[in-house]
Formats: C-alpha cells, sequence, structure tokens
C-alpha cells in the first residue's frame, strides 16, 4: 500500500511541479498513471521512488514505512524503479547491467541467487541471448526491455516504471503488459505511466489523470466517469474504451 | 588471471628490465649504478605512471566520458601551482625546501574542492535536484576550465619570478615532469599513496559502475552518488598529488592509459583499474626511458614524451569518435 499526503514538489518558489496531490494505491494491483506532456508523471514517480526530497508537510508512506527515513539500500530494496531516460558511455554488458537491479541486495558482489534472478527475468522478457551484449550497441527498444529485465530481477514488492512501453514494439508491449499483470496476481504493486492511453484502460486496474500537476481523477478504470476526465485532459474523444482525437 | 593482464605483466616486466639495464652509461652497470640511481628511478615511475593511470580511470568513470582526465576539473594544475608558490615562498625567505607531497596534494585537493563547489554537492542525505538531468557536470567542466587556465598562469608566475632570481629551471624541470634522481624514499612514497588511494578506490568501485546510467539511476538502486562524488574526487586528487610531487605531472598518461584499458578488458571498474595501473607503469617506464636515451646523455623532460604520444593519441580518438 502506498499512501501519499499532500504531495507539493516545487521547482522553485514559484513553479509548482505537483500540487497537493493525495494519492491511494492497493497492493497487488497494477496503477497506470496519464496525463499530457509535462503534467508532471515523472516527478509524481520519482518523489515515489524517494528519489525527490520532500517538504515538511508532504508524506509518502509505503507499506506502513516512511519512505524519507529509509536508508539508500533499505529504499532500494523495497522499490524498483526504471527511469524514462538513462546514459551508456560505457560498454558493459546486458548481464552487468541487469545485476545493477540488485545492487541493494549484493552491493557490487553478485552471488549465484542474484544470476539465477538475471537469468530468469531475461528469459521472461525473451532477452537470453542478448545478455552478453554490450548494453550502448543496443536499440532504445532493446535497452528499454534490458531495463526492464533489470527491473524484474530485483524482486521488489514495489515497481515504478516511468513509460516503459514507449520505445517498445507490439510484441514486447504484449509480453510486458502480460508480466505486470502477472506480477500484480502474485501481489506486487506497480505504478506505471501510459504514453498510450488505451492501453491504460484495456491493461490497468486503477487510472490516475494528473493534469497541469494536479490530480484530475483517481479511481477503478472501468468506471465510466473516467472518460470526461480523460476528454477534458487531453482535448480527445473516447468511445468504447478506445481513445481518438476530436 | 586472464590473458591480456598476464600479457600486460610480462610487458611490464620487459620494460622494467630494459630500464635497468639502459643508461647513460651505456648497457649495463655496476651494482652501485643499479641500486642507487636506476631501480628507485625506475619503480617511482612505475608508480607514478600506475597512480596517474589509475586516477584517469577514476575520472573516466566519475565524469562518464573516456576523454575525461583529472586536469579537466584542475587538479593536476592545482598540485603544480601549490608546489610552485611554496618553492617561491621558501626560496624567498632562504629556506631550500624538497617538494613535498603534502603541499602537492593539498593543492590538488583545495583545486578539486574550488570545482566541486561549482558542482555544488548537496551534503547529508544525497538526494537529487529536481530535474534528473541536471547533475551539475557541465558547470564543473566549465569551472575547472577557467580555474585550469587560473592556476596555470599563476605558476607560470612564480617560475618567472624565480627565474629572474636565477633559481627556475629546477623548478620547471620538474613541472614538466621527471624521474631525474629519485630515491627509494619517493618511490616507497609514491607507493604508499598508490596502495591506500587504490585499496579505497576498490571499495567504491561497483557503486561507481552503476553510477555510469546515471546520478538518478543508481541512486534509485541503492548508490550513495553524492559520497561515491566526494570521495572519488579527493582520492584523484592524493593520487595525483602524490604522482607530481614524486615525478612530476604525466600529461595525457592520465588519458591514454584508461582508454586503452576500457578498449582491451571488461568494463568493471575493478579491472579497468589494475589494466590502466599496469597500463600505465609501462607507458611511464618506457616514457623514462625514452626521456633518458633518446638525446643520452641530456635527460629530457618524461613530461614532453608522454605529450607527444598522448596528444597525437588523443586526436586520433577524437577523429575516430567523429567518424564512427
Amino acid at each position: 500500500m502506498i499512501i501519499i499526503k499532500n504531495l507539493t514538489i516545487q521547482s522553485s518558489p514559484r513553479r509548482r511541479i505537483i500540487h497537493d496531490a493525495n494519492l491511494n494505491f492497493k497492493k497487488g494491483a497494477l496503477h497506470a498513471i496519464v496525463g499530457p506532456n509535462g503534467s508532471g508523471k515523472t516527478t509524481l514517480l520519482r518523489s515515489i521512488a524517494g528519489l525527490i526530497p520532500l517538504s515538511d508537510h508532504s508524506s509518502i508512506r509505503i507499506d506502513d514505512k516512511n519512505l524519507a527515513s529509509l536508508n539508500n539500500f533499505e529504499r532500494a530494496e523495497l522499490i524498483s524503479y526504471i527511469e524514462s531516460q538513462h546514459i551508456a558511455p560505457f560498454a558493459y554488458t546486458v548481464r552487468d547491467i541487469v545485476l545493477w537491479g540488485r545492487w541493494a541486495k549484493h552491493k557490487g558482489q553478485p552471488t549465484s541467487a542474484d544470476h539465477e534472478a538475471t537469468a530468469l527475468s531475461a528469459s521472461m522478457m525473451g532477452i537470453d541471448k542478448m545478455l552478453d551484449r554490450p548494453f550502448n550497441e543496443l536499440s532504445t527498444g532493446e535497452r528499454k526491455k534490458a531495463l526492464i529485465v533489470q527491473s524484474l530481477a530485483s524482486q521488489s514488492g514495489y515497481y515504478v516504471w516511468d513509460e516503459p512501453l514507449a520505445p517498445l514494439d507490439l510484441k514486447a508491449t504484449s509480453d510486458v503488459l502480460r508480466i505486470a499483470k502477472d506480477l500484480a496476481i502474485q501481489g506486487s504493486t506497480l505504478l506505471v505511466s501510459f504514453h498510450d492511453i488505451s492501453l491504460a484502460l484495456r491493461h490497468a486496474d486503477t487510472v490516475t489523470v494528473i493534469h497541469n500537476g494536479r490530480i484530475a481523477w483517481t479511481g477503478k478504470s472501468h468506471d465510466p466517469r473516467i472518460t470526461t476526465h480523460i476528454e477534458t485532459t487531453f482535448g480527445v474523444k473516447t468511445h468504447q474504451g478506445g481513445v481518438y482525437f476530436s | 588471471m586472464n590473458k591480456q593482464l598476464f600479457g600486460l605483466t610480462i610487458l611490464l616486466f620487459v620494460a622494467v628490465g630494459l630500464s635497468l639495464a639502459v643508461g647513460s652509461t651505456g648497457i649495463g652497470a655496476d651494482w652501485e649504478i643499479l641500486s642507487t640511481i636506476r631501480a628507485p628511478r625506475v619503480f617511482t615511475a612505475i608508480l607514478a605512471g600506475a597512480g596517474t593511470a589509475a586516477a584517469g580511470a577514476l575520472s573516466q568513470s566519475l565524469f562518464r566520458n573516456s576523454l575525461a582526465t583529472p586536469s579537466i576539473i584542475g587538479t593536476e594544475a592545482g598540485a603544480s601551482f601549490a608546489l610552485a608558490l611554496t618553492t617561491l615562498v621558501a626560496m624567498t625567505n632562504g629556506i631550500q625546501m624538497e617538494r613535498s607531497v603534502f603541499v602537492s596534494s593539498t593543492g590538488a585537493i583545495l583545486a578539486t574542492l574550488a570545482s566541486l563547489s561549482l558542482l555544488q554537492l548537496k551534503h547529508g542525505r544525497s538526494l537529487g535536484s529536481i530535474n534528473p538531468q541536471d547533475s551539475g557536470l557541465a558547470r564543473l567542466l566549465l569551472g575547472g576550465f577557467a580555474l585550469n587556465a587560473f592556476l596555470a598562469a599563476g605558476t607560470s608566475l612564480c617560475i618567472s619570478i624565480l627565474m629572474e632570481r636565477g633559481s627556475g629551471a629546477n623548478l620547471h624541470h620538474w613541472l614538466m615532469g621527471s624521474f631525474t634522481a629519485r630515491s627509494w624514499d619517493h618511490a616507497a612514497g609514491m607507493g604508499i599513496a598508490y596502495l591506500v588511494c587504490l585499496s579505497a578506490a576498490w571499495i567504491l568501485a561497483p557503486g561507481v559502475d552503476v553510477m555510469s546510467l546515471g546520478d538518478d539511476a543508481a541512486r534509485a538502486r541503492g548508490v550513495d552518488v553524492g559520497r561515491s562524488y566526494r570521495l572519488i574526487l579527493i582520492l584523484i586528487s592524493i593520487l595525483i598529488g602524490s604522482a607530481i610531487s614524486f615525478g612530476g605531472p604525466l600529461p595525457f598518461l592520465g588519458l591514454v592509459a584508461p582508454h586503452m584499458a576500457r578498449l582491451i578488458s571488461k568494463q568493471q571498474l575493478r579491472t579497468v583499474l589494475i589494466t590502466s595501473s599496469l597500463l600505465g607503469a609501462i607507458l611511464a617506464v618506457t616514457a623514462d626511458l625514452a626521456a633518458r636515451t633518446v638525446r643520452s646523455p641530456v635527460d629530457m623532460d618524461v613530461g614532453l614524451i608522454t605529450t607527444m604520444i598522448g596528444a597525437p593519441y588523443f586526436l586520433w580518438l577524437l577523429v575516430r569518435r567523429a567518424t564512427t
């Protein structure tokens, strides 16, 4: 369970990126975050991943633990985060990269358990053959797959993924969604920002709509009231779970 | 031990053997010359080369750029300036002084700290800025550039004042890099600095590996990014400070050795540190051998040799990068 109270994030005294957000995310579910470009999705996810210092009035509790009171290792073991952007200056192999997903567990000395988790996660996404290739020679989509495998290898209870589907092809997209739903059934909690609203409505358990840093709507994905909020937030038409340009 | 390390170790032994055998007195020498002049000189060169290369490997990892060197944040310039200034002050007060590792390391650390303050690392809990892309690196590099120019001007000023008093040649020689007249004390001092810094870097290395994905990514995976930055920069300063005070700066060696290491070895920083150290030692010993044989019996500055090899290599890298 993630409980967010009065979350306000400011980049400067004048500019608020997140404005007084109050949200609850149930355990064992796939929660989608949607919103137009620049609405604050990434900042919301980064703050839940513990990467942004919170002001005194704001609080984020995960499993009844105050996020701000966790040390680096505790936080990283609890939450696995995939950033929307990364850099890759050196030719580390995909295996190296995947093992970093469990860094808080092995702290640079991977054991056989870490290698097993790596192999298992790689086979879930079908990238077994990619493990010994240099990460920085992969395509954008392949890199994203590797980072998703890295996150899966962490075997954390909470997954926070920032637009993981953006560079993926159709097959990989359906694989990730299937894996995400399986993880949710097994009791993990996933917070995933979606570029494609139709996919969010169809596959997620709940959808949170964020608009100009404010939470416009949060609720079950099959709640019919959500369409109004999506139409006003994005300026689009919805019809039978699909989204169309007006 | 893998093939590359084995090959490099053999190469180092060959270079050391040659270096010990050849000198201004021709090939071969008596035990006296070997044990009091050549051997300490060769071992100082090995350790200064290894230290400079290790500092280069750490810089490249920390700045996530295989063309980075410790000099880009003013570390080398700071050490040189500190040595030049203290020599000037000591001469003015009529004190004869030996170049001191303490002085040059302090200079290197101060210059690095000046650069660091530009980076504005957050203290205490290392949490990032609001913008994940703003790690302040660009600011650090630009600040380092200005700091370098300023410190180099200061060093030149000190040298020219000393020249006017007829005693600048010695300092000038140091600052160009030279292993002339090294004693076992120098080799031991450099050895201690190298071992201490390498051990500390060894502990931090796995976290620095993760930092290659980005500060935010590393933080999310549990790495204390702020602490890694601070400690690694201090290690770089001590390595460079001691290499400069015991052997003088070895320009471009800190760039070339780790870059070659990343081309031939695995990418893990621990492996890169060992491979770079071996390469740095080989290059330094070979450059020193060249420095004292090419224009024998005149001892050339070893820094000139490393620059003459390193600068074209750097340009070649730039061109190759632009074409691939």
